[in-house]
């Protein structure tokens, strides 16, 4: 259930359980450590994940030791991420879907258009697809155009 | 009704999404938790007072309120920071790496650029807009200044909308004539004064090590100019603030009384941001939420007991905190709202055009990272800039009734988080609020505030802080203007339009 | 199980002299890393190296020549980072 720790040459190997690190918690915990560690990703029989963090400095052994602590807690912030993510998905497409009609005019017409005022916003209601996380909505490359977003709301 | 509560001084306490609180006792809250508490128990009526218990009566009151305590997503970005230089010649200790020497050249917005970002300010839907002018020290590009306020007040003559102008500067730099002119057009100025002339000089660096005499007798010409105008002293006054770094720590007190002195009837205690700046200077002047708590509390502690002497005197911080505790007003400030002002409250125009989420997303830029530019006036019309994933991206890290942490915090209902710092600080948007200082901060604030609220007299002192009176009449033109030399390039400014008053906070 | 690809691409002129030891192949979980995570991350090397991705079995196996010699000891770990930054895009 908990995650197993293994010292390596400069760094350490973490295991986690999928049943209860999901694999996205597990990629995301590993994701925080690019900028200072070569992170490698494995499967394990038993659904179990395996994260290799090889450090890009020297490292002692207590260094080693603090990496582990810092991705066991990266992983626990990640699964309670996901875990008040999910809850609050419909508050989310509300509260932040208002925020951002209020700030374009264009959107706010088609938002109050006769359709829409007959069926105002509710906490289900995800018109500029918020609750869609936004790498997979703007993944890739940026571009400066104008996202062309539907005009009716559209129901989860 | 959705509770949360937190452990505070050995008691509990209730907050709802409305901001109504309730302290409990140890005993009746675990029975609350456990389901064991019934109807006739005493705390049940306090319960039932404070709409922390479900029924529907209950439910519509307190969706109404939540309503209002959310205005701010309805009216879309109002501030828009300009600004109209890099080159300063202050060279503070703790100043951002964009700051650039005075007699520097290619750091001023041109009138190009000042054209189109107001074509972005008023292609804005918000209804009040407010273009604040910084820098580096923005009256250093004056003609710039002036061209915005007379082209600006020309564009909306006639029209519904209201614009509203305001001076963030050193002061040092204004001329007499410059000093009436901005009085004339009703601009609010805001400066710095860290606290008493050696600790102000010493941080707020100037040829001739002056900087706190000349700052302070700006103020005075300010105050002279407002008085020959008969306008009301308690409403026409320069705003000023401190920049709390490393030096201050050791003087709350000293600090205080120097506001006291200059006749300021609020302080603003702001902390050092690590935006912008290098390592090196924020191991010099930074420090930890820890102490710049202590710092804080000492300053609130002689605040307080002032007013206890008779003294009007309230801090900023403080004031915006009580008004969402004890009030269902908005007072809208960018970094205390749910999603936070980024972008969809505030933008930020560089002198260059490029315009950025909001001013501390651009001082990220000045350290080479332009994750929070959404664009550049000179490519980009309002609609595009606001289509910006980033800005989509900075609603959803912001919005903390949605975060780990945040949404289950009994604070969430006063507070809000700041993605820029937590990317700064964290590495990621979201923040990991047990390791995050900003956090920190916030709780050690609010805790503070809510153990003295508890005490007998406070609440009254406290909701007198949230009083904010209406200053729109000071800042209003004064009489009609004659078009300005400077700004021959455009079309001559029309007679202004009367803005009628409003209840806008300045 | 995709079929084996090679998406073999020359290093540019200025490198071809310049290739030396080439770093050891990387090789990874095929159930982990995507062949468009893969694919996006060799587009974004490839001035850096040749590079073959290739499958095999149950893993892709990345090979590097043509090396630029001041990317050399990090190119298979920063490989890896960024085909995971890649995964999260796509997640
Ligand atoms: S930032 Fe900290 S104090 Fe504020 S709501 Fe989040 S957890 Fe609570
Ligand atoms: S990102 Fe931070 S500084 Fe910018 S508006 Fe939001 S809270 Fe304020």
């Amino acid at each position: 259930m908990d995650p197993k720790v293994v010292q390596k040459a400069n760094g350490v190997e973490v295991t986690l359980d999928e049943a209860v690190f999901p694999r996205p918690v597990g990629l995301a915990a590993a994701y925080r450590f690019i900028d200072r560690c070569y992170v490698l990703v494995e499967t394990r029989p038993g659904k179990r994940l395996s994260v290799r963090l090889e450090s890009k400095e020297p490292t002692a052994p207590a260094e080693r030791k603090a990496l582990a602590g810092e991705f066991r807690n990266e992983l626990l912030h990640q699964l309670v991420r996901r875990q008040v993510a999910e809850r609050t998905d419909g508050l989310r497409a509300a509260i932040v879907g208002r925020a951002l009609l209020s700030a374009d005019d264009a959107l706010a017409a088609e938002a109050s258009a006769p359709a829409a005022a007959s069926d105002p916003l509710d906490f289900q209601d995800d018109p500029l697809g918020i609750a869609v996380p936004w790498e997979e909505k703007y993944g890739g490359k940026r571009e400066n155009k104008p996202k062309k977003r539907s005009g009716q709301p559209k129901k989860r | 009704m959705p509770v949360r509560w937190r452990e505070v001084g050995g008691r509990v306490l209730l907050t709802n999404d409305a901001g109504d609180y309730l302290w409990l006792d140890r005993a009746p809250f675990e029975a609350l938790a456990a389901g064991t508490l019934k109807p006739g128990h005493p705390v049940w009526a306090e319960l039932a007072r404070s709409n922390m218990l479900h029924d529907p009566e209950t439910e519509a009151r307190v969706v109404e309120r939540i309503r209002r305590r959310s205005g701010h997503l309805q009216v879309g970005p109002t501030l828009h920071i300009v600004v109209l230089t890099l080159r300063c010649n202050h060279a503070c200790t703790y100043c951002h790496a964009s700051r650039q020497p005075e007699k520097r050249a290619g750091f001023d917005m041109s009138l190009d650029t000042a054209a189109r970002v107001l074509d972005v300010i008023l292609a804005s839907p918000a209804p009040d807009l407010t273009i604040e002018f910084q820098g580096g020290e923005p009256a250093l590009n004056f003609p710039v200044l002036r061209w915005f306020v007379e082209e600006g007040r020309r564009r909306v003559a006639g029209g519904s909308r209201r614009l509203w102008f305001s001076l963030v500067s050193n002061l040092s730099t204004l001329t007499p004539a410059q000093i009436e002119w901005l009085v004339d057009q009703g601009v609010a100025v805001c400066t710095s004064i860290d606290g008493p002339a050696e600790l102000h000089d010493r941080h707020r660096r100037i040829a001739g090590g002056d900087s706190h005499r000349r700052t302070r007798a700006a103020m005075a010409r300010f105050d002279a100019a407002y008085r020959r105008r008969r306008l009301d002293p308690s409403l026409a006054y320069v705003n000023a603030l401190v920049t709390v770094s490393r030096g201050s720590l050791a003087q709350p007190e000293a600090i205080v009384d120097e506001y006291v002195r200059m006749g300021q009837k609020v302080i603003h205690l702001r902390p050092l941001n690590p935006f912008g700046m290098g390592r090196k200077i924020w191991a010099r002047e930074g420090y930890t939420a820890e102490e710049f708590l202590r710092f804080w509390t000492r300053a609130l502690d002689h605040i307080i007991e002032l007013n206890r002497q008779g003294v009007e005197m309230a801090e900023k911080m403080a004031s915006l905190l009580l008004t969402r505790i004890l009030t269902d007003d908005n007072p809208n400030y960018a970094d205390l709202r749910s999603p936070c002002g980024a972008a969809i409250g505030q933008l930020a125009y560089n002198h260059d055009g490029r315009v950025y989420t909001c001013d501390e997303g651009r001082m990220v830029g000045a350290m080479g990272d332009d994750l929070f530019c959404i664009g550049d006036v000179h490519r980009h019309g309002y609609a595009e800039l606001i289509a910006h994933p980033t800005v989509g991206s900075l609603c959803v890290s912001s919005c903390l009734e949605c975060l780990p942490g945040c949404a289950d915090c009994a604070y969430a209902p006063y507070c809000g988080v700041c993605p820029v710092y937590n990317y700064i600080e964290q590495g990621d948007l979201v923040a990991r609020p047990a390791t995050n200082d900003r956090c920190k901060m916030m709780l050690g604030m609010l805790d503070y505030l809510f153990q003295r609220l508890a005490e007998p007299g406070l609440p009254d002192l406290f909701r007198r802080w949230t009083e904010v009176r209406d200053r729109s009449s000071v800042f209003e033109p004064r009489r009609p203007r004659r078009p300005s030399p400077r700004a021959k390039a455009r079309p001559a400014a029309a007679p202004p339009r009367r803005a009628k008053k409003g209840a806008r906070r300045a | 199980m995709g079929s084996a690809r090679t998406s073999r691409r020359s290093a540019p002129a200025s490198r071809r002299s310049a290739s030396r030891a080439a770093p050891p192949a990387l090789r990874l979980d095929a159930d982990v890393y995507t062949e468009e995570a893969l694919e996006r991350t060799r587009r974004a090397f490839a001035h850096l190296a040749a590079i073959d991705l290739r499958r095999e079995g149950k893993r892709w196996a990345v090979r590097f020549s043509s090396v630029d010699p001041a990317a050399a000891g990090r190119l298979p770990g920063e490989f890896a980072n960024y085909a995971l930054s890649c995964l999260m895009v796509e997640s």
